[in-house]
Order: structure tokens, then sequence, then C-alpha cells
């Protein structure tokens, strides 16, 4: 295994990755976002998609005349971003099948814990329009008022709640 | 000049793969940073590991003042890249849940991909997590509506809201991450051993280069408006726009053009240049910010003479708008130009020339030309005046009032 790499020197690249997004694309990185298209159109296909298109909360996740929702942006930014972190581990010989735990908690526990620190993600970003990626980088850099609400109760709550949840990563 | 998408330099197949690649990097920096570990993300809340802060802040740094001098020698177009909206109590709200699951997955929506991609199986366990919050999420929305959509302040930035150029707030940002990075560095920050703890000499000259963009950049946004440019393009008229050329472009169908009539709501309804819209002078520069138009968009203002439609000139140009215009004799020079053109008995070939150009424009806007009428019949503007004839450098404020308002009067009856 490798060490990783300087986090400022990673840091910089993000930073002339979503540089790129602007430049390219005229919008940011993102990673709920792609979740989100994920679940409307999956809405979409139990429901209907007149319903989906109805609701503000889904609306702007259809992805209206594609052929499917592997030709939307945020989706196919996801993938990007699910073989790009796998060729880098590959090459780094860090993939490896595992459960990441801290001492104090079994493989079951973790992945409960896991599953519902998610859903609390989920709402959190549908709640603030977007996660780290979509809030936090893409706004922050562009200095937006909301962006930088998100990373300042972001932290503060993790901050705040840690001693909480010290068992889970002792 | 960028961004590629929005000047139609990129077809959907070249979007998809820009969007392929970019993820890539994205997905490729994460991993390289140690940033698919769940226990190294997650101490970051117990100071523990500052990898995630430092990554996203020197992120943030970077795109922040890339953005800033890209736009600023005119490479890209920053008020076209989407600015997220501020919804404060949503994103207040939305952020300290979001950071409640952070501290207990130990992934973000990005990092957990990469960690899932690495074989990491709670990786799989908060993706579907997040699936399963997204869907309650829509599920009740009809519950979350009323704080999804509160306190909206639209594409609102922290310049806009400390009431700073946005060079300033650049610099103030960046010396903060500068200083926290410092900070992180000395021993007292840090409970437990990092993995890079020291400030090393690259470290400084990264840090160098940012101070000085960021310096450069507020001293930029601090330099007062370029005056002498906006007095170079009064002086050569480059100020202003002819009715009739005005009259072209709406014809012509330019969708680059923006027309904004700057009159009272009455004199709006009353009658206005097909497809203006109006704005007083306050709300013009933010309905220009709201709409997103590009900086190098044609804007053509008019106001009932040619005095407010000048002021909102040099406010335009002063927020970076590049191509405004005005009509010089206002509504005025519309009328007498393009809806009610007349050619006298005794008129000389330019007057005819122009005339004969002018009875289709008039048909096209629903007026009428006339012709054969007397000398004394014609509206006298700058455009025709006998005496100063349009000499450049001279400008001359037409004596409009009573003549616009006999030809408005007439107009309206005709109910046009």
């Amino acid at each position: 295994m490798k060490r990783y790499s300087d986090p400022y020197v990673v840091g910089m690249g993000i930073g002339l990755v979503l540089l790129a997004a602007y430049g390219i694309a005229g919008r940011g990185l993102g990673a709920s976002g792609g979740f989100a298209t994920v679940v409307a159109t999956g809405m979409a296909a139990v429901e209907g998609s007149e319903t989906v298109a109805a609701s503000p909360a889904t609306a702007a996740y259809l992805t209206n005349g594609l052929a499917s929702p592997l030709h939307d942006w945020l989706v196919l930014e996801l993938l990007g971003v699910v073989t790009g972190g796998f060729v880098s581990a590959w090459l780094a010989r860090r993939t490896m099948v595992s459960i990441e735990r801290g001492a104090g908690v079994s493989r079951w526990q973790r992945l409960i814990v896991a599953v519902a620190g998610g859903v609390l993600m989920g709402l959190g970003a549908k709640l603030a329009r977007g996660c780290t990626s979509g809030q936090a980088l893409t706004g922050g850099a562009l200095l937006a008022t909301g962006s930088w609400t998100f990373i300042a109760t972001c932290f503060a709550s993790g901050y705040v709640l840690s001693p909480l949840a010290r068992r889970l990563w002792r | 000049m960028m961004p590629l998408s929005e000047v139609g330099a990129l077809g959907p197949r070249g979007s998809l793969v820009a969007a392929l690649a970019i993820g890539f990097a994205f997905g490729w920096c994460l991993e390289r940073g140690g940033l698919g570990s769940a226990p190294k993300l997650a101490g970051q809340f117990y100071l523990a590991d500052l990898t995630v802060f430092k990554v996203m802040f020197s992120a943030l740094v970077t795109a922040m003042l890339g953005a800033f001098w890209l736009d600023a020698f005119g490479l890209l177009d920053l008020s076209l890249v989407y600015v997220p909206e501020t919804f404060v109590a949503p994103q207040a709200i939305g952020g300290a849940v979001f950071g409640a699951g952070f501290l207990i997955a130990g992934l973000c929506p990005g990092t957990s991909c990469v960690a899932a991609a690495a074989g990491r199986i709670d990786g799989l366990a908060v993706i579907a997590g997040m699936l399963g919050g997204v869907l309650l999420f829509n599920i009740g929305y009809s519950h979350f509506e009323g704080l999804y959509t509160a306190t909206p302040l639209g594409a609102n930035t922290l310049a806009d809201l400390a009431g700073v150029p946005r060079g300033v707030m650049i610099g103030i940002v960046t010396a903060m991450a500068l200083g926290a990075f410092v900070l992180t560095g000395r021993p007292f920050m840090m409970r437990r051993q990092a993995t890079h703890r020291n400030i090393g000499r690259r470290h400084r000259a990264f840090a160098g280069i940012a101070a000085a963009l960021a310096l450069a950049a507020a001293a930029l946004d601090l330099r007062t408006v370029d005056a002498e440019s906006l007095a170079a393009d009064i002086e050569h008229e480059r100020d202003h726009i002819s009715a009739p050329d005005l009259a072209q472009l709406i014809m012509d169908g330019d969708r680059a053009l923006r027309v904004f009539d700057l009159r009272s709501p009455a004199d709006f309804e009353r009658l206005h240049i097909p497809g203006a819209t109006r704005a007083t002078i306050e709300e013009l520069g933010d309905t220009l910010a709201r709409e997103r138009l590009p900086r190098d968009a044609t804007v053509v203002l008019y106001s009932e003479g040619g005095a407010h439609a000048a002021q909102a000139w040099v406010l335009l140009r002063m927020r970076g708008h590049r191509r405004v215009f005005f009509l010089r004799e206002g509504l005025f020079e519309w009328l007498a130009r393009v809806m009610e053109p007349r050619l006298a008995t005794d008129a000389t070939p330019r007057e005819r020339a122009e005339f004969a150009r002018a009875i289709e424009m008039s048909r096209f806007f629903g007026g009428s030309a006339r012709e054969g009428v007397s000398r004394s019949e014609i509206p006298i503007g700058y455009w025709n005046n006998p005496v100063d004839p349009d000499a450049s450098g001279s400008r001359r404020d037409a004596v409009t009032g009573a003549a616009a308002n006999q030809l408005v009067a007439r107009i309206r009856r005709r109910g046009c």
C-alpha cells in the first residue's frame, strides 16, 4: 500500500478539477445530485413521471428526453468518480473488500450506523440543495452565501456531536 | 471563451464525455488523498486527522482564485457559471443534519463512492442509506416544503452580504484559509500524530502564490472604475445606438439583445419598444445579474429623453457589461425615425435613403410612414439638425417633450 498524497497537493488538484468543471460545463462538481437523479428516475418508473415532475423536490432531477439516467451529467460525473477512485486505489494497491470501522464496534453495528448516516446525509443534502461537493466546494469557491452557511453548520454540528459518537471511531 | 457549454462549443456527447472525465479526475484525487477511508475522515471531528479540512479549503481557494483570474483575463465569463442559490434556513438546518450524518457515517456522498469503488462495504452501506434519505425527502416533501423554500436570497454571495467588492472577499477568505493552515501545522492543534504535520518549503511556496493572487485580486477590485475608457467611449460616440439600428437588431431577431425601458410603469403601458422590459435604474443591475446575462450581450437602454438612459449606461459599464448602448433621444427618436418616419418635399438624398429604409421598419413595427410633408412638420433631432449636423464630439440635448407627447398621443389614438 502506497502512502496517501500530500493533502494540500490533492486539494489543489481538486481545485483545478473544479475550475475545469466551471470552464467546461458552467457548473461545478456534484455528488448528491447524482443520487437525487437516480432516485427521481426510479420514482418516475414506479409512480409515473407526471407525479414526479409535479413535485419541486424531484422535478429538477428528472432526465426528460434522455434514453436513460446514464445520459445525465450528474450521474455520468458520479460514474467517473467511482471509476477514478477505483483506478487510483488499484494502482496504489489499496483495493480490498473490507469494512472500515472503529475498534469499538462490530461489523454489523458499523454497517447499520453507516446506513443511518447515509439517510441523514440524504435528507440534509436534499434540504440544503447540495452536499460537500455541490454546496461546500462548488458554491464555496463562488462565495455563495448559502454554501458558506452549509459549511458552517455542517462542521459545527459534526464537532458538537462528536463526543456522542466517540465510541464509533475509537 | 469559457464556459464551453454556455457558448455552444460542447455538443451533447462532448458534454457527457467531459462529465465522465471530470468525475474521473475528482474520484482519483479523493482517493489519492485517502478520502475513501471512513476512519480517516471521521478523524476530522476528533482533531486526529485534518486531511478533510486541508483538502477542502485548498481546493476551494485554488478554484476561487483561478475563477477570479480567468474571469479577469476574459477567458471565463463567471456571470455564466451557475451560482448555487441561497436559502438560508434550509441550508443551515440541512447542513446540521448532514454534518451529523457525516460524523457517524465517516463518509460524505462523493467519498462514499470512492470508498465503495475501493471495495469498502461500509461505503456501499452509506450509498444505500443516502438513496433512502433522498427517497424519504421526496416522499415526505409536503412536510419539508415550508422549510425547503424559506428565506430565499437568490444568487447571493458573501461579497454582496458584506457589501465589499468580490476581490476583497476573496482576499479575506484566502487569508483565513492560509491562517488556518498555519494553525493546523502547530502541535497544540493535533491531539494525535498526523501524517503531514509540517509545513515544508513547498507549502510555503504554495501559500505565497495564493497570498499574492488574493492580494492582487483585492487590489484589482478596489481600483475605481476605469474612467478613462468610459470617457473615450463617450467621446467617440460608442455609447449610443441609433433607433434604426436598434430596429434592425430587433427585426433580425438578435437573441443576445435585451432592451430596457427606464420610464414609469404608466408610460410603459402606454407605449414601449417591442420586446423591451421595464426596469428602474435601481433594479437594473440586479435584474441583469439574476438573468445571468452574458457580459458581452447587447443591452439597449432608453428613457423619455436621454439623460436617465445615459446614467444607467455608466452604471452598467461599471458593473462590467461591455456592450451597453442607449437611444440618445429616447423614445422620441424611436417614434420619429422608426414608427413615424416622414419625408419632406425638399428632402436631401441622404434623407431619402434613410426614409427608404424606414418605410420597411415602420411597417414591421406597425407604424406609418408619410411622404411629401412640409419641412416644418419634420421632428428635429440630433440626426437631422441642420444647425449642428451630427458633428462628432459636440453633443447636443434635444428638446423632446412637446414633440414626443404629440407623437405618442397620435399613435395611441390609432390604438397601436
